[in-house]
């Protein structure tokens, strides 16, 4: 749910980078905020996690226009994907706008990929949000470790996995060297404006 | 103003005031961030000696005390209040800045020391959250813990030894105690035999504001000493001068509150030795939206019943029924976990209410001794915990 902050004339929303621990989650908002370094504003803030960061800034996403008037600012955020952070975690997806979930390419992450989206779904029903319904992008990341001779899933294989139902966007990324982070982010800021727009018709 | 000048301050200017339960800390800082706001938030709770106070700055913490705990250290414990009031002034602050970090660096600090356990929580979530865990007879039962106690209202006091029966079901008697140490056991029976619902220890009150009534007399459980106990025996006929004082719309108040403790301790024996689901019956009966009611109302029932029923996986689970007479929607002094945020209200055709304003009540209460307010928010306090607990059996039976 956009915050409409009417002293700055601002609307405020918030995309979350969601997916099981070490998916590269982080990597992809540190790639973001090096390489978008004029849309960034404000500093980073990481949160030192059980292995994982939680990561904060906002952004400004230049170019997809005004809405109402008002200038849209985006909160980037990570959670942290250990099961013992669940104030975190909800405090985080609470009021979420977009997400992107960061799958691990790895085969033998496959479970914990599943399981986290599942969690993801069920987060989501909690806060009487539908996972079918709110913005929703995948990312299946490090496939550079095929490349290195690592036993990587096919995107084939992911797609069955997890976009079976979904049907959503996906996108083959490495996140360590930013190849997929630009245009992962693209598409998640694209579908979520276009859904507040819908959702409060202000298109 | 100075910093540890704060608390016998006159009035202040109070712009925004709810509950913790319903708005947590990270959230609440969030909102007055996002409004650029500056003030003092002021945070109380029953489980907390004295109250917490953050001082913000155009929306960003700077300084933050808890009695004698200052800054950084006194912020972060507040992400443990689970339960709790908070108010936020608006006026111009100046004190030293003791806090230097962002404020989501803050927010989100605070929880991750929730969540690994460095920051302990304070509240009823915690005490039920503690027999959802275990699944062994006696950890299971939550432990009510109470304020510091008004020793102006304690006329005498009194030992029992460990096993000992301070009050027994069905028998006449309406002293009331608090406990100044030890523990004791709140055991309701019933034909198939003895459950126990809750303990008590320091602090807290054995009878509630039950006993206050006209045939309140009759003992509605059995309460049995865990070890040695010291009471303090309460001067029964002080609080019933304040409550005889009190307005019959307040009255109604405190019978309704007693009135559903009492169904929802019998729901949860029957929960713990019968083989019910407790499921409630909803046919004929339509959703009332006490939700829509404006915050400083409540309403009173002129006619029909009320059927107060919370959601489990399976099915609503029955909490209790009210009458003509009983009072439903949100106190907030009261902070029940009740509608409208934990419970949904089902009304009979017949069902008729009139609306009252909260203002006067929440000024009576705001007026009483501390004791009397005590008294009534251990109430509250054991309402809330009991309705946990049937919920935590339920739970435990259908995963059995």
């Amino acid at each position: 749910m956009a915050v409409i902050n009417l002293k700055n004339r601002q609307i405020e929303c918030k995309i979350v980078y969601y997916g099981p621990g070490r998916s590269g989650k982080t990597t992809n908002l540190e790639y973001v905020h090096r390489a978008f370094k004029k849309q960034v504003a404000g500093r980073m803030i990481s949160i030192n996690t059980d292995g994982d960061r939680t990561l904060f800034f906002d952004f400004l996403p230049l170019g997809l226009g005004r809405i109402k008037g008002c200038d849209v600012k985006v909160q980037l955020y990570t959670v942290p994907g250990q099961v013992k952070y669940a104030s975190t975690r909800q405090l985080v997806l609470k009021g979420v706008d977009g997400i992107v979930f960061v799958a691990d390419s790895l085969t033998v992450r496959r479970e914990k990929n599943m399981r986290s989206l599942k969690e993801m779904h069920e987060n989501l029903k909690r806060m009487g949000l539908d996972i079918r319904k709110i913005p929703l992008v995948l990312q299946f990341n490090k496939r550079d470790l095929g490349k290195k001779g690592l036993p990587v899933m096919s995107v084939e294989k992911m797609t069955y996995d997890l976009n079976r139902q979904l049907k959503v966007p996906f996108f083959p990324a490495s996140a360590i060297s930013g190849q997929g982070v630009g245009g992962t982010l693209t598409q998640v800021l694209k579908m979520t404006l276009q859904y507040l727009q819908q959702e409060f018709k202000w298109a | 103003m100075g910093v540890g000048g704060y608390q016998t301050a006159m009035k202040p200017n109070v712009v925004l005031k709810g509950s913790l339960s319903f708005l947590n800390l990270g959230e609440l800082l969030q909102f007055l961030g996002g409004s650029g706001s500056t003030g003092v938030l002021r945070l109380s709770s029953i489980y907390a000696k004295v109250p917490g106070y953050i001082y913000l700055v155009d929306g960003n913490p700077i300084h933050a005390d808890y009695g004698e705990i200052k800054g950084m250290e006194a912020f972060n414990l507040f992400f443990g209040w689970m339960d709790g009031q908070f108010e936020f002034s608006s006026e111009p602050v100046a004190c030293d800045k003791t806090i230097r970090k962002s404020r989501m660096e803050l927010i989100l600090d605070g929880l991750r020391m929730v969540d690994e356990g460095k920051i302990e929580k304070l509240g009823r979530a915690s005490a039920s959250s503690q027999f959802h865990l275990t699944s062994t007879a006696s950890s299971d039962i939550p432990v009510i813990k109470g304020p510091l106690v008004d020793y102006v209202y304690v006329v005498d006091e009194e030992e029992f030894e460990g096993g000992k029966e301070i009050v027994v079901q069905e028998k006449y008697g309406n002293w009331l105690w608090v406990i100044l140490q030890g523990t004791v056991e709140v055991v309701r029976i019933l034909p198939e035999g003895y459950a126990p619902i809750n303990r008590l220890t320091d602090g807290a009150f054995i009878g509630g504001v039950g006993a206050l009534f006209p045939k309140g007399n009759v003992r509605s459980a059995t309460v049995r000493a865990i070890s040695r106990v010291q009471l303090g025996v309460l001067d029964f006929e002080r609080i019933f001068r304040e409550y005889t004082a009190a307005s019959d719309d307040f009255k109604r108040v405190l019978m309704s509150l007693d009135s559903r403790l009492k169904q929802v301790t019998t729901h949860c024996a029957e929960a713990i030795l019968k083989k019910n689901e407790g499921k409630a019956d909803l046919s004929d009966l339509k959703l009332f939206p006490v939700s829509n009611t404006p915050d400083d109302r409540v309403h009173r029932i002129r006619a029909g019943r009320a059927v107060i029923v919370r959601q489990d996986n399976k099915h609503p689970i029955m909490l209790c029924t009210l009458g003509p007479g009983d009072i439903l929607g949100d106190i907030p002094f009261l902070g029940t976990a009740h509608e409208p945020h934990s419970a949904s209200v089902y009304v009979s055709k017949d069902f008729e209410t009139d609306e009252i304003n909260l203002t006067d009540i929440k000024q009576e209460y705001d007026d009483g001794s501390e004791t009397f307010r005590n008294l009534i928010l251990h109430t509250a306090t054991c309402l809330s915990v009991t309705t946990a607990r049937l919920m935590g059996v339920l739970k435990q039976k259908t995963a059995e």
